[in-house]
């Protein structure tokens, strides 16, 4: 697995098939042109990363910044919390 | 006789079968007593299972003469409702029950009540009723259960005594001992626990009993219940809201008298399948079987299990899927020290103080990933002890995984800002056993989810603080991420009502709560998502506006879930008593949305054969159509192979 940075999201067809997710992402090496990746070909690794939406048609990006609300800290327990550090 | 829980079972015992004083011991092991066998369920019930049957594995060819004995078990329980088959299901073998009629153990009367208070005023009233407690009697103790780990420390802080400890996991067996001698030896007066102090510990003085919230299983509450009036007579109390039992169709009454649930057990989970495959494996090593091994065929193996052991080990007859490459990796070179029995195995912090120019690191605590964004994100003011830390720093890396933290004397704990995505997979594959109806405005279903919880910063007094804009002076600030795998019941309805704004969330979280009530289901099992939604096709997201999801909580799913799809009209009806119980402004939710639901609900047709072509539909006639889900421009990932064009 090779670490990228993404550039842009990209709706293209090959070969008049139907249109597919590719991303954009920063040739290595500072090499110099164009560089895609199928969509189900990346992955997240690590915490440098984020999802945000796309519209193809209009090129509008939405972040739904209303989803970010405060939680409670309080996290349910479950039966893992009855375990000692002598039993872990 | 060798007296243990099953983790030091699990992670000495059957880690060394190469030592001649193992293999003597399980050579003439004859009886097995299973103590408070209804703990084992959920996950740490069916670890057990897998153990149980190693260790039957490892006895049987540790004695191979041709007379051997199989193992006799006596199990003992307190509340189960159904002994003879979940003890059947824990061991594989038959049980025969003696029950409560011959119980002649001594008993006094307890009070039970429900103490009214102010929604969200549970803690404040619970303090005010310790100080009173301390300052009016110096006779007796008590203890007070909350269903959060910070919330034990933050309730202990308010309570300001000495002699009253908070008392969970995480922390260090010096520090836990400690807290247990004061509770024997009677100086400490109070205790504010987590269900850590349900079981095992025997400290018979308590004399009243508090619970934050009604707690969430009959179980549960039986247990706690259980710990005050075991000298003399005892009360034990609820603090809830005023309509903490009608809003979900009950009583105090029918809540005490309602039989105690059975206990569940998923041994189908295929991780932890994996986890004990893995086990097995080594053992069999151990125990002489070398080159290509099978699960031995005198123990009977739940459904599944010999597939997975197949690729479980190096050598064996299949290659192993890729979505087993995480829990492989956790176990390393020793599955029996890194796959815990009480949770599926999860990637682990140490909480640690000092090191580098602080002086010499000292451990505090631990946490796993799920606790760790949750309570100890960067920023956080992390509880330990009834004292606060704040976090400075994540180290992750491939020789440490700590979590650095400093002493501090502020009392403001800042809330994690924490987004949940949930991906839903709408192909062939991904809908659970053909688990999908569609409906003339909508369709419910069972998937496969792919879930990722996130960090994005911290709500500090009022004040929004994002990790993006914190980055640029302090480095450390940076979101955090808990990806897992697991399954879900997906209800989308395309009707108006259904998104107008803060539906969905009062939807999804009201059946969400009653279905961890019907069928006792600890709520850190289960959870929803309301927002973020998005259905995967053909590798590509597309954003689902009018669609909501109950889902497992943990990695790999118990699908503790499903009862949202098989029984949703039982839900619903338990809706329509429960909102009949309460005034309207007191209503679990409104009664036109139950209304609509329940209409939506009996539009929705039978499971088709035609899945494929059903799907090629589902999902694409969304409220936002033509909004993917995409990884934002600057995201660093990761490219799987070298087909970049």
């Amino acid at each position: 697995m090779t670490d990228i940075e993404i550039e842009a999201p990209e709706l293209t067809a090959f070969d008049e098939g139907p249109l597919k997710l590719f991303y954009r992402y920063k040739p290595p090496g500072g090499a110099r042109g164009l560089a895609l990746m199928l969509a189900d070909q990346v992955e997240p690794l690590g915490d440098q990363w984020s999802y945000t939406y796309w519209n193809p048609e209009t090129g509008e990006f939405a972040e739904d910044v209303d989803d970010l609300v405060a939680r409670d800290i309080d996290r349910p327990i479950s039966l893992s919390d009855s375990v000692s550090e002598a039993e872990a | 006789m060798v007296v243990a829980t099953p983790d030091v079972t699990h992670a000495w015992l059957m880690s060394n079968l190469t030592k001649p004083a193992h293999r003597r011991f399980l050579r003439r092991l004859a009886l097995v007593v299973i103590d408070e066998a209804h703990v084992f369920d959920s996950v740490f019930g069916s670890n057990f299972a897998y153990l149980f049957r190693r260790l039957a594995v490892a006895a049987r060819m540790a004695d191979r003469t041709a007379d051997a004995e199989p193992l006799r078990v006596v199990a003992a329980s307190a509340t189960i409702s159904n002994p003879v088959e979940h003890l059947a299901a824990l061991t594989g073998m038959a049980f025969e029950a003696i029950d409560d009629t011959l119980d002649s153990s001594p008993r006094y009367g307890r009070q039970i009540l429900h103490l009214a208070c102010g929604s969200g005023q549970e803690a404040s009233a619970a303090a005010d009723l310790q100080k009173s407690m301390l300052e009016r009697s110096d006779q007796g103790s008590f203890l007070t259960f909350i269903d959060s780990r910070q919330g034990a420390e933050r309730l202990a802080i308010r309570t300001d005594a000495e002699d009253v400890k908070p008392y969970r996991s995480g922390y260090e067996g010096e520090d836990r001992a400690s807290i247990e001698r004061a509770l024997r030896d009677g100086s400490l007066r109070g205790v504010v626990s987590t269900s850590a102090l349900e079981l095992g510990l025997n400290i018979p003085h308590f004399s009243v009993g508090l619970n934050l919230n009604v707690p969430v299983s009959r179980k549960s509450f039986r247990q706690r219940l259980g710990r005050v009036g075991r000298q003399r007579p005892g009360a034990f109390a609820i603090l809830a809201e005023p309509y903490a039992f009608r809003r979900f169709g009950e009583s105090l009454s029918s809540y005490y008298e309602t039989s105690v649930e059975p206990a569940y057990l998923y041994l189908q989970n295929r991780f932890i399948q994996y986890a004990h495959a893995r086990c097995l494996a080594d053992e069999l090593e151990m125990l002489g079987v070398t080159g290509r091994k099978a699960a031995p065929s005198f123990v009977e193996w739940p459904e599944g299990f010999r597939d997975i052991f197949d690729f479980a080990y190096i050598g064996g007859p299949a290659a192993r899927p890729r979505e087993f490459d995480p829990i492989h990796r956790i176990g390393g070179d020793a599955p029996h020290y890194n796959y815990p029995l009480r949770n599926v195995a999860e990637e682990g912090f140490i909480v640690a103080t000092g090191g580098g120019a602080s002086g010499p690191q000292r451990r505090i605590g631990n946490l796993n990933l799920q606790q760790a964004i949750r309570e100890a994100f960067p920023g956080a003011i992390y509880l330990h002890l009834a004292q606060g830390w704040k976090v400075f720093e994540w180290r992750s890396t491939t020789w440490e995984r700590a979590i650095r933290v400093g002493r501090t004397s502020s009392r403001a704990y800042p809330k994690p800002l924490l987004r949940t995505f949930v991906n839903v997979s709408l192909e062939k594959d991904g809908v659970v056993e053909g688990r999908f109806r569609r409906g003339e405005t909508g369709f419910l279903a069972e998937c496969q989810l792919q879930i990722t919880e996130r960090v994005d910063g911290f709500n500090d007094r009022g004040e929004r603080k994002l990790y993006r804009d914190l980055q640029a002076e302090d480095p450390n600030m940076r979101t955090k991420t808990r990806e897992f795998r697991t399954t879900g019941v997906v209800i989308q309805i395309s009707e108006s009502w259904f998104t107008q704004k803060g539906i969905k969330a009062r939807v999804a979280e009201a059946l969400t709560e009653l279905m961890r009530r019907e069928y006792s289901i600890s709520p850190a099992d289960v959870d929803f998502g309301a927002t973020n939604i998005a259905a995967v096709r053909d590798g590509q997201r597309s954003a689902m506006v009018d669609a909501i999801v109950l889902y497992d909580a943990t990695h790999g799913s118990l699908r503790l879930s499903e009862p949202a799809y098989t029984t949703l009209g039982v839900l619903i009806e338990r809706l329509k008593t429960a909102i009949s119980m309460t005034p309207e402004k007191e209503d679990l939710l409104p009664p036109e949305v139950v209304r609509a639901l329940e209409a939506w609900f009996l539009k929705i047709g039978p499971e088709a054969d035609d899945l494929a072509d059903l799907l090629k539909t589902a999902g694409s006639d969304q409220g936002r159509p033509g909004w993917l889900q995409v990884y934002a421009p600057g995201s660093i990932v990761c490219r799987r192979n070298a087909q970049g064009l």
